[in-house]
């Protein structure tokens, strides 16, 4: 059953600016992460999921009514995470917030709240104003999940948290999976919801660039390599064995998919100063799926 | 209405109401206090040797009762500016703010509708208005038993002040209609709070030139005239119910924009 459905959805904010003619469905129970980079229309996507902003074209429904005239019973049943942190109130204490939220929703069980404010590890004495940007994302994190809701919507919901924090957050997401939860998530980092998602949703300048299988991802993911040699006739020779690299003096760069051992025996016979590997940027992953206007992709390549 | 709602704005707030209720007690205060029924022909001397600053005030005709008294120092010029400096300053506080910043989100992410919430924000500042107006109102009534016993015609006193209420309800409601519609502060407070400053520098200046008294029929403000109103004139009465009519209209406005605006949260 589509949890969340999204048809022809459409907003211009001029200048190419917007988002154009999205269609894309989050089934009950599934794990979908919104990947794209600043700028490319997540959080405008998540705004008309949200109610907030009208389509000019198309219609995002949840439980298959319309988002933004049925929000009142959409929200009751839907955890949001804003992208933007800010607060009603920043003289307010964390506890204080955290009650208030907890009476105007009106259904947060209270055991959960507790240990929602436990397992973030939260102090909830201080006032708003005083919290650092990480522990204002814990508090943003609990209001979302505080009411237990069978849908989640988080908006780049690990940003500003550290890594320790991050890990919790992803764990907790999995027992939310595991609950049968819908989680439609945003980010800009694809190493941050590879481990939990189901599927990922990639979006550039507006458009839906792909919709993939997180497993097909993962085992279509190249790596890229930076390899440096001791001189630049080992480069060049080495740069021979394979068409696509780019060699610049004594160091070769290329993207490999897997055949690591077939990669060591080759340079098994060069002499290696140095080896660098690193995951792909977003940049990278997409033009491996893009299949739109490739001058699109030039332009990007000139500004990196 | 939604009840946490209103608790927590009021709980947020209570300094604001403290200042407001402080500078109404001070002028009430002072102000009968000063009444000196001797007094009058030295302060009609005053007002001879400076007319216009006197009438840009709304100053000019000093009576000679209490009432009027009172009228010409605080119904026509500190009791207008005073509770809209409030409205606009709680406009802000509990939407305009919200919106902006995008905190209005958590407040959406909940089982209420937009309308609901902008409703209880507007209940909640019509509230702090009836009750600041009811305060001075109460006040001055105290002030004058304790000082001048019985000179205070109250019937008269109380219509009076129930004209003020409908004039700042008005005056709220036609900045709220701004904050409803408008998401960028400048607009939606700069335009509800800019009309109605020009609104009272227009009344000012009608008071002092006879040539800009075309001002008063294109000003809503004008539709609380304090003197009439003690006088028993049946047009100023009629003139209140237009005020609330208005004030009725603004907020109708207001909230079904609000309902269907984008909201960047």
């Amino acid at each position: 059953m589509n949890i969340i459905e999204v048809q022809n959805l459409t907003k211009e904010y001029g200048n190419h600016r917007g988002i154009f003619n999205l269609n894309f469905e989050v089934l009950q129970g599934e794990v979908v992460g919104f990947l794209g980079s600043n700028g490319a229309g997540k959080t405008t996507t998540i705004r008309h999921l949200m109610g907030f902003i009208r389509p000019q074209q198309g219609i995002s429904k949840i439980f298959n009514r319309n988002s933004f005239y049925d929000a009142a019973y959409i929200q009751e049943n839907v955890g949001y995470l804003p992208g933007e942190i800010s607060f009603l109130d920043n003289n307010m204490t964390g506890n204080a917030f955290i009650q208030f939220m907890a009476q105007i929703k009106g259904n947060v069980p209270k055991d959960r709240l507790n240990y929602l404010v436990d397992y973030f590890e939260l102090d909830t004495s201080i006032k708003i104003k005083k919290m650092s940007k990480g522990t204002k994302q814990k508090l943003g994190l609990i209001i979302a999940f505080m009411q237990n809701p069978s849908v989640l919507i988080l908006d780049e919901p690990t940003s500003g948290l550290d890594p320790i924090m991050q890990n919790k957050f992803i764990e907790l997401l999995k027992k939310e999976k595991l609950k049968g939860k819908t989680i439609f998530m945003s980010s800009h980092i694809f190493e941050e919801i590879e481990n939990v998602c189901d599927r990922v949703l990639m979006i550039k300048g507006g458009r839906l660039v792909t919709s993939q299988n997180i497993e097909d991802l993962r085992n279509n993911r190249q790596k890229h390599y930076t390899i440096t040699f001791s001189n630049t006739e080992y480069a060049s020779a080495f740069a021979r064995l394979y068409p696509d690299s780019i060699c610049t003096q004594n160091k070769v760069s290329f993207l490999l998919c897997g055949n690591v051992n077939k990669l060591l025996g080759e340079l098994g016979q060069y002499n290696v100063k140095d080896i660098l590997v690193r995951n792909q940027t977003i940049e990278e992953i997409f033009q491996q799926y893009y299949r739109g206007d490739k001058n699109d992709i030039f332009i990007d390549e000139e500004r990196a | 209405m939604i009840y946490s709602l209103m608790k927590k704005e009021l709980k947020s707030n209570v300094k604001l109401h403290v200042v407001f209720f402080s500078i109404i007690a001070m002028y009430a205060i002072t102000l009968v206090a000063m009444y000196d029924p001797t007094l009058k022909d030295s302060l009609k001397t005053l007002e001879a040797s400076m007319p216009t600053v006197f009438a840009a005030f709304g100053m000019q005709n000093i009576g000679t009762t209490l009432i009027d008294f009172i009228i010409t120092y605080l119904y026509k010029f500190v009791l207008i500016v005073t509770p809209f400096i409030f409205s606009i300053t709680m406009c802000y506080r509990l939407l305009a703010k919200y919106v902006e910043n995008g905190s209005l989100s958590y407040l959406l992410n909940t089982k209420h509708s937009r309308i609901k919430i902008a409703m209880t924000q507007w209940l909640n500042l019509m509230l702090g208005l009836v009750v600041l107006i009811l305060f001075n109102t109460i006040l001055m009534i105290l002030c004058c038993a304790v000082l001048f016993s019985g000179e205070l015609d109250i019937p008269k006193f109380l219509l009076l002040n129930f004209g003020l209420l409908a004039l700042q309800i008005f005056i709220a409601a036609f900045c709220f209609m701004f904050t409803c519609i408008f998401s960028e502060i400048k607009y939606s407070i700069g335009l509800g709070g800019g009309l109605i400053t020009i609104f009272i520098i227009m009344q000012m200046l009608s008071q002092v030139y006879d040539n800009a008294k075309i001002l008063v029929y294109c000003n809503p403000l004008s539709l609380f005239n304090p003197q009439q109103l003690v006088n028993g004139n049946m047009m100023s009465i009629f003139n209140m119910i237009i005020l609330w009519v208005l004030s009725i209209i603004c907020l109708l406005i207001g909230l079904l924009e609000f309902r269907k605006k984008d909201l960047s949260l």
